[in-house]
């Protein structure tokens, strides 16, 4: 449970913290980078690559798109699915399903250069229930505005390295978080993964969709360093990709299952 | 008057030492003439034509060579009345001497902080003493007075964070301080996560630090010492005295077990942080406790005249909880046996048992999961020390100590789920340490200390080893059994220090020194916490390596009413730890696995200069400096500031006695912003804008300033009355500078198309009072 070891860094801020503050500082600014981010899952969504590259801190958040890209992806088995761009920097392909236990290699080639990850779906992924917690830990402790955090229960499988993300949309909006959870204080029990719905305020007849995705370690080491990042208590660093070639962003082939509850 | 006695030795010198009379020792302890309390450092001075001196040492031993003849014998200590008396040495003898403290009224005039040229003439550079009277009317946050945060106001100390007792000694890291309280090692020196040391200088007899020439004796951590010596208790009658305060209240008790053979004091301190914190907005979640709590006790007893027995002891704990879902408790305990014997009249011995440890306990439901984490270090060490005075012009001092660590670090259990927990493996270490040390006045104007230590770290089982390769995944595994050793760090710490006096006024210093460190702090929050993780050295882990040198300048001026010192150090660091993106440290058995190594440097030039008498005495601290990283695997292998690298640091302090018992003093601190990574881009994964960021540490934070205040008044004395009182008002953060403690990026709530930065700060004006009473 990641909960558990921010807990006290958090409590450490809440005790004497006062002041917040906007503050304008001058910060510099290094050139574009290039974003690609992958997904292949068990459940009929499109398989998904997009390429982007990043912007200046300063810049409103809209990212420039990459076009012209040829990628695709292979499994262990040695079959290909190349992926068309069905959209400016957004390349898809309906026909890949992902599989649990294979493995799949992603391989973008743009203006003469190769970057290639894989990544492998380990477990199916189901979710036992969806409750609502009014009390959760940390609510009104500057995690949660709303108080209200609901809980994905999940039977963890047995054997440590199993890790989770949670992806969650409020009324149809992805609530522009990343939640990730592993195993690794406590395998093998039923497993409660509390999500923060942050700064959004939930009201009565809103319908809340959480997928429960089970991810590869390296997939999850990446999300977890974007996870620490937007927490603010360690070093900032950008996560370890697991795509080769010095690029930001990921590619993850995972299994997914989407469990749906409304706000009473 | 000068020249006569010059002209009189030298025609006299020459026969006087052609005489060949029979050598005596003088030797004995220096005391408090009305509590009985040892007093350390204290100068013993004996002349005639010539004169020789020395210093008492920690227990307020001192032992004195001369010829046989009639000497006047001086003795002096800080703000009491110097001794003088006239000695007929035919005959080794033993003479205890208690000295008179000033008169009230004249004391506050003329508090001096060292005795007046101690700084141009000893060898060892590098070292403080803290003043505990000067101490007393240092402005601090919330009105407790801690040494910890005064030492941060001196050059080459650094805090940690604003109103943090974690310090940083020439841009080493908080945990390359071996902070001893009576010779036990203190792992974590703060309660309240960092606000408050875990000192109460009520129980403080004298504190020293050491941020260069270490001596010999000394060893185990990279940066400095700090060596706190707690009070013995008053051997003459019972006296009690404490304070009622804005966040804590203290208790101390002292009184004689036997008169004048043994006594015993017992300090109490606890504080109610949880009665009117902002940690008390009801979150809906039922109690929440918020304290700590600490308790020094100390008892002596003098068996024979060359015999005394010591029996110290710490215990702290703090204690933090939300309702029934969270809580967590963490302190020291800390307990020292000692044994002081003199053999003949010039070989001083102390034996001592120590026992250290640090452990935390904490409590958590997150959902249906309620988790348990246990936490300890421990110490036993079993220490000799021998203080030899050959003669008044060389002085050895030697020994040796075997210290077993124990170090449990976080095993989580869970218990609701069903689900199995990993256990953490508990590691044992043994250091094994000789030492000698040589303190030699060669001449008149050298004087030197130089030594050497050995140290070795056994690493032993039972335990599983693990060997990693580059990407941190396990390569192989080994079983030791019980006992068994994994390595050997065998090192040799080679240590110098030397003083040449250009005049009575001037002098210049040098030294070099080699440290070593066995036991690292791992801990990749930007803030300290007590659930950091301490790691012995191991297969995996090297030793760290500090070699420092150093040079200074010395001068006393106006007619020694002003000292100024200059030192410029330069340090080269090896096997320093950093940790890899997204590390998991706490609870985790290949935790090495999470480790990356490398080098540092730190260099700078710290300028002081300091009126030690009249009505206003005070320094100003100026700090220079640099301190940097070069970690294989973070910054493409390049150098990066460290943390704490932070260029200009500026103390100034005053304290000035306005009269009948009134006495005001101001601090002003300016330090360069931490070294922090700012972003330099933004990007889009997994539907959320994120910050890139390039080099590590290449920001800065803005430069934070604050000005402290503080006034003491005496209540008026009463001649019928037996006790007396007075109070202590502070003002913390005078102009409300809002400094910076951490500065985050975010979306714009209101508008997610746009980022913003925001800073916190913790401390805006904080007043404070408190209610000091002794009788």
């Amino acid at each position: 449970m990641k909960q558990l070891a921010i807990i006290i860094s958090v409590v450490s801020l809440v005790i004497f913290s006062s002041c917040e503050k906007v503050i304008s500082i001058d910060l510099e600014n290094v050139a574009a980078r290039l974003v690609i981010e992958g997904i292949v899952d068990d459940s009929g969504n499109p398989t998904k690559v997009t390429i982007g590259k990043s912007s200046v801190f300063s810049a409103n958040n809209s990212y420039p798109k990459v076009s012209g890209a040829a990628v695709k992806i292979i499994d262990d088995l040695g079959n290909m699915f190349l992926l068309t761009e069905a959209k400016t920097g957004t390349y898809t392909n309906a026909s890949l399903t992902g599989v649990i236990g294979r493995t799949y290699h992603l391989i973008v080639t743009l203006e003469g250069k190769t970057y290639t990850a894989s990544s492998t779906i380990t477990r199916k992924a189901k979710i036992d229930s969806l409750v609502i917690d009014d009390n959760a830990f940390g609510s009104g402790l500057g995690g949660s505005d709303s108080k209200k955090w609901i809980g994905v229960s999940y039977a963890d499988p047995i054997g440590f390295g199993d890790n989770a993300q949670v992806v969650q949309t409020i009324n149809g909006r992805h609530d522009r978080m990343t939640h990730v959870a592993d195993d690794f204080y406590s395998d093998g029990g039923s497993t409660q993964f509390f999500i923060t719905t942050g700064k959004i305020k939930l009201n009565a007849g809103d319908t809340v969709v959480e997928e429960l995705r089970f991810v590869d370690k390296g997939v999850y080491r990446y999300l977890s360093g974007i996870q620490n990042l937007a927490d603010g208590n360690t070093i900032p660093e950008n996560p370890n990709s697991n795509i080769s070639g010095n690029v930001l962003g990921f590619f993850s082939a995972h299994s997914s299952q989407k469990k749906q509850i409304i706000i009473r | 008057m000068k020249l006569y006695f010059l002209l009189f030795s030298l025609a006299l010198g020459p026969i006087s030492f052609s005489q060949n009379k029979p050598i005596f020792t003088i030797s004995g302890t220096i005391k408090d003439a009305s509590t009985g309390e040892t007093l350390i450092g204290a100068s013993i001075i004996i002349s005639d034509r010539k004169s020789k001196s020395t210093f008492s040492n920690a227990y307020g031993f001192y032992s004195i060579n001369a010829m046989e003849g009639t000497y006047k014998m001086s003795i002096s200590f800080i703000g009491y009345v110097t001794d003088t008396l006239s000695l007929l040495i035919d005959r080794n003898q033993q003479l205890v001497i208690g000295l008179h403290t000033k008169p009230a009224q004249l004391e506050t005039v003329i508090v001096s902080s060292k005795k007046k040229n101690e700084h141009i003439a000893r060898p060892v550079m590098g070292v403080d003493k803290l003043n505990m009277i000067e101490m007393n009317n240092i402005p601090v946050i919330f009105g407790e007075k801690d040494i910890l945060k005064t030492i941060q106001l001196m050059p080459g100390y650094k805090s940690a964070g604003e109103g943090n007792s974690g310090f940083n000694v020439r841009g080493g890291g908080t945990d390359q301080n071996l902070i001893l309280l009576d010779e036990a090692p203190v792992y974590n020196a703060s309660h309240l996560l960092g606000f408050f040391s875990t000192f109460n200088s009520d129980a403080i007899k004298d504190v020293s630090i050491y941020k260069g020439g270490m001596p010999a004796q000394y060893g185990g951590r990279l940066s400095s010492v700090v060596d706190i010596k707690m009070k013995d208790g008053n051997q003459k009658k019972l006296s009690i005295e404490g304070g009622l305060g804005a966040i804590a209240s203290r208790i101390n008790v002292s009184a004689p077990i036997v008169q004048d053979k043994g006594s015993f004091i017992i300090s109490a301190r606890r504080t109610y942080a949880d009665a009117y914190l902002l940690f008390l907005k009801d979150t809906g979640q039922g109690k929440q406790t918020l304290y700590f709590y600490d308790l020094n006790l100390k008892a002596n007893y003098r068996i024979t005249k060359k015999d005394k027995v010591f029996l110290s002891g710490y215990f702290g704990r703090d204690e933090l909880g939300l309702g029934d879902q969270f809580s967590t408790d963490w302190g020291n305990k800390t307990a020292t046996l000692r044994w002081n014997h003199v053999f003949g009249n010039s070989i001083f011995s102390n034996t001592s048992l120590i026992y250290s440890n640090f452990d935390y306990n904490i409590g958590a439901t997150i959902g249906n999961a309620k988790f348990h984490v246990a936490s300890k270090i421990e110490d036993l060490n079993i220490k000799q020390d021998f203080d030899w005075n050959i003669g008044n012009k060389s002085k050895l001092r030697f020994g040796g100590n075997f210290i077993r660590h124990t170090i449990a670090p976080g095993d989580v259990t869970e218990t609701n789920t069903g689900g199995v927990t990993r256990p953490v493996q508990t590691r044992h270490s043994e250091e094994s340490i000789v030492y000698a040390s040589h303190e030699w006045k060669a001449s008149d104007k050298i004087e030197m200390v130089y030594g050497l230590r050995l140290s070795n770290l056994a690493v032993k089982g039972a335990g599983d080893f693990f060997t990693y390769d580059g990407a941190g995944n396990i390569i192989s595994t080994t079983s030791y059994a019980k006992g068994k050793t994994v390595i050997n760090y065998l090192n040799l710490e080679p240590r110098f220090s030397a003083s040449y006096k250009l005049s009575e006024l001037t002098s210049i210093k040098a030294s070099y020194n080699r440290n070593i460190q066995n036991l690292h702090l791992i801990t990749n929050a930007t803030t300290g916490s007590p659930t950091d993780v301490w790691l012995s050295s191991s297969n995996n882990i090297k030793p760290e390596i500090a070699d420092q040198v150093a040079v200074g300048f010395y001068k006393n001026l106006n007619e020694e009413m002003f000292d100024f010192s200059s030192e410029i150090y330069y340090k080269a660091l090896q096997n320093q730890i950093d940790y890899r993106n997204a590390a998991v440290i706490f609870g985790n058995d290949n935790v090495e696995s999470e480790l990356l190594y490398g080098t540092g440097r730190a260099y700078g030039v710290e300028l002081m200069m300091r009126k030690k008498s009249g009505r206003l005495t005070g320094w100003i601290g100026y700090t220079l400096s640099k301190v940097e990283k070069k970690i294989e695997g973070i910054n493409n292998g390049n150098y990066f500031n460290a943390r704490q690298d932070r260029t200009h640091d500026i103390s100034i302090v005053g304290m000035y006695d306005v009269n009948k018992g009134w006495n005001v003093s101001a601090t002003w601190v300016y330090t360069t912003g931490s070294a922090v990574t700012f972003p330099t881009g933004k990007y889009e994964v997994n539907g959320q804008t994120v910050f890139l960021y390039s080099d590590r540490n290449a920001s800065r934070f803005p430069a934070s300033h604050r000005l402290d205040l503080a006034a003491t008044v005496e209540a008026r004395k009463n001649k019928d009355r037996r006790y007396h009182s007075s109070w202590t008002f502070g003002l913390y953060n005078v102009y409300g500078r809002q400094n910076a403690y951490t500065i985050n990026f975010r979306e714009n709530n209101d508008d997610p198309s746009k980022t913003e930065a925001v800073r916190t700060s913790l401390f805006s004006i904080i007043p404070s009072v408190t209610w000091n009473f002794k009788f």
